[in-house]
C-alpha cells in the first residue's frame, strides 16, 4: 500500500504557485520550472512533505492499475447472484408460509363445515296431527297442539325438543344417538319407536317404548326401558317404571280406542288424551262403571253419542271441557 | 457526481427504479473497491465486501434513510465493513500466532481517503479516455515504471514516438484533471 500522508497536517504553501506544482507533478514543467520546484523543496522539510503528498495523490500507480483491473461486469454478476440467492430463499419462505396458511385455512373451513356446523333450529307447531320427517329420515307423529324443535341438519347427535305428545320412529344409527329433550328429561335412543308425552295441565309426562331400547333421564334419575314398558313422572318428581297396560297410549295417533272392562274414569282419561279435551264427572260413582268397546277412527262426536245411549249420559261443552251428568251402569 | 444527480438517483432508487441501481453500481463500484483497499483490505476481499454493500443497498433501498447522501452512505458502509473485516482478520491472524502490523482502520481519516479515492478515479478516467496507443504507453511508463527506451523496444516504435505520446497523455491529463486537482487542493487546504 502506498503511504498516505494525511492532508490534515498540510498547510498550503504561500511561496510557490499551485500551477507550478501541478506542472511539476504531471511532468509537463520545463527544466527551469523543475529546478525552481526542487529549490523550493530543499528550503524546508514541510515543503518536501507537501510535494510527497501531492505525488502520492497524483502518481499512485497502484491505484490506477487496481481501478483498471476491476471487472465491473463480473462484479455486477456477483451482486446479482448474491441477490438471487437471497430472493430465492425469501421466495421459498414466502411459499412455505403461504402453503401453511392455505392448509390451515382449508382445514378450518372443512372442520367448520362438516364438524362444527352451527345448528339451525326450526320450530314446528302442529295445528292438527302431523307426521314430520326429520333430516335423518326418522318419523315423528305430532299430536295436534304439540310442538317440536329440531335442526335443519343433525350434527354429531340427533337432538330434538318436544312439548306435547309425539310418537317417534327413529332411524337406526349406531354412531349418532337420537335425543329427545322434554320437560328437563332426556330420552336417548339409538333406533327405536316410542311414544313420549310431556306434562300438561291434565296429564303427566309419560314415555311408552314400543320397540328397541331407550334410556330416559330426568334431572334426578335414569332408567332404561325395554319394549312394552312405560315410565312416568310420579309424585315428588320420581320416575315410575311399569309395564304398559294401556293399549290406548297411541290413540291420539291411530284414532283407535280399545276398552275391556275399563272403568269409566279411565275411559274418559283415554278419550280426553286422544282428542285433546277434558271431562268432568258430576256423578263420582259413575266412574266405577266399566266399558267394553272398540272405536276405530270414529271421531269424538260419535263416541260421545254412543256413550250417551249406553249410559244415559248428557254432555255439555263448557269451553273445551265436557261436563258429564247423569249416568248409570248398564 | 453532483449532489443533485446523487439526490435524483437516490429518489429513483427509493421508488424501485431498477435501472437506477445499475447506474449507482456503475458509478460507485470501482471507487468503493479502491477506497476499501486503502483500509489494508486486499482486492478480492474488497470486491466481495463492496458487493455486499450493494446487495444491502438493493434490499433496503426503499427503507434506507440517507442522512446525508447516497455517496456518503456507500462510503460509510464500506468503511464500516472494512473495520469489521480488519477486526475479524486480526483475530484470525492472532489465532495463527502472528502479529499483525496494519494500522487500525478506525484511526484513519475516512474523509481524506474518500477525497483521495475520488481524485485517483478522476485521473484514471482521464487516462482511460486517451487514444489506445497513447494509453498503453502511458500505462507502461507510469504504472509499470518502464523507461521510454524499454517501451519503445517492446512496442517496436521509436523512443521519440514514446516521448511524444507520453507528453500528449500528460497534456490531456493536465487539461482534464488540473481544474479538479486544483479544486481539491484548495478545498482541503482551506479546511485546515
Amino acid at each position: 500500500m502506498p503511504r498516505v500522508i494525511p492532508m490534515k497536517s498540510m498547510k498550503e504553501p504561500k511561496d510557490i504557485s499551485q500551477e507550478l506544482l501541478l506542472k511539476y507533478l504531471s511532468g509537463t514543467a520545463s527544466e527551469k520550472e523543475n529546478r525552481e520546484v526542487r529549490e523550493w523543496m530543499s528550503l524546508a522539510p514541510e515543503n518536501r512533505d507537501y510535494i510527497d503528498h501531492l505525488q502520492s495523490l497524483w502518481a499512485n500507480a497502484q491505484s490506477y492499475s487496481l481501478l483498471d483491473s476491476i471487472d465491473l461486469e463480473e462484479n455486477w454478476q456477483a451482486v446479482q447472484s448474491k441477490l438471487g440467492k437471497r430472493t430465492t430463499y425469501k421466495k421459498q419462505l414466502f411459499w412455505k408460509i403461504a402453503a401453511t396458511l392455505v392448509f390451515f385455512l382449508t382445514a378450518a373451513f372443512l372442520i367448520k363445515t362438516f364438524v362444527y356446523r352451527p345448528l339451525e333450529w326450526q320450530e314446528f307447531e302442529a295445528s292438527e296431527q302431523t307426521t314430520l320427517t326429520l333430516p335423518d329420515g326418522s318419523l315423528v307423529a305430532l299430536k295436534a297442539g304439540s310442538q317440536l324443535v329440531y335442526p335443519t341438519q343433525f350434527g354429531d347427535e340427533r337432538r330434538v325438543k318436544l312439548k306435547g305428545e309425539a310418537f317417534f320412529e327413529v332411524e337406526h344409527n349406531q354412531e349418532t344417538p337420537f335425543v329427545v329433550e322434554a320437560d328437563q328429561t332426556e330420552t336417548r335412543v339409538l333406533g327405536t319407536s316410542f311414544n313420549l308425552r310431556t306434562a300438561a295441565e291434565f296429564s303427566s309426562l309419560e314415555l311408552v317404548l314400543v320397540e328397541g331400547k331407550v334410556s330416559f333421564t330426568s334431572p334426578l334419575e335414569k332408567v332404561v326401558l325395554e319394549p312394552g314398558q312405560r315410565v312416568s313422572l310420579g309424585a315428588g318428581g320420581l320416575l315410575e317404571k311399569t309395564t304398559n297396560t294401556n293399549p290406548n297410549f297411541q290413540a291420539w295417533k291411530t284414532g283407535r280406542l280399545v276398552f275391556e272392562n275399563t272403568p269409566m274414569s279411565k275411559v274418559f282419561q283415554d278419550i280426553a288424551n286422544a282428542y285433546n279435551t277434558r271431562f268432568e264427572l258430576s256423578n263420582e260413582a259413575f266412574g266405577n262403571c266399566t266399558l267394553t268397546a272398540r272405536y276405530d277412527q270414529e271421531g269424538l262426536e260419535n263416541i260421545l253419542r254412543t256413550l250417551e245411549i249406553l249410559f244415559n249420559l248428557s254432555f255439555e261443552d263448557k269451553q273445551g271441557t265436557y261436563m258429564v251428568s247423569g249416568g248409570s251402569c248398564q | 457526481m453532483s449532489n443533485t444527480q446523487d439526490a435524483a438517483l437516490q429518489q429513483r432508487l427509493a421508488q424501485g427504479d431498477e435501472s437506477a441501481f445499475r447506474e449507482v453500481f456503475d458509478l460507485y463500484f470501482k471507487g468503493l473497491v479502491l477506497f476499501a483497499t486503502k483500509y489494508s483490505v486486499d482486492k478480492e476481499a474488497a470486491e466481495d465486501l463492496v458487493q455486499d454493500v450493494f446487495v444491502r443497498l438493493y434490499e433496503q433501498k426503499s427503507k434506507i434513510q440517507f442522512h446525508t447522501s447516497l455517496k456518503s452512505f456507500l462510503f460509510q458502509s464500506v468503511r464500516n465493513r472494512c473495520i469489521d473485516y480488519w477486526r475479524s482478520h486480526k483475530v484470525r491472524e492472532r489465532h495463527h500466532g502472528e502479529i499483525l502490523l496494519t494500522t487500525n482502520p478506525e484511526t484513519l481519516d475516512s474523509q481524506e481517503l474518500m477525497l483521495q479515492t475520488e481524485l485517483e478515479e478522476k485521473v484514471f478516467e482521464a487516462i482511460r479516455q486517451l487514444p489506445e496507443q497513447c494509453q498503453l504507453i502511458f500505462k507502461m511508463n507510469r504504472f509499470e515504471g518502464k523507461k521510454n527506451q524499454e517501451i519503445a523496444d517492446e512496442l517496436n516504435i521509436s523512443k521519440r514516438t514514446v516521448e511524444t505520446q507520453i507528453s500528449k497523455a500528460l497534456k490531456r491529463l493536465r487539461e482534464e484533471v488540473y481544474p479538479y486537482l486544483k479544486a481539491i487542493i484548495v478545498l482541503v487546504c482551506w479546511w485546515f
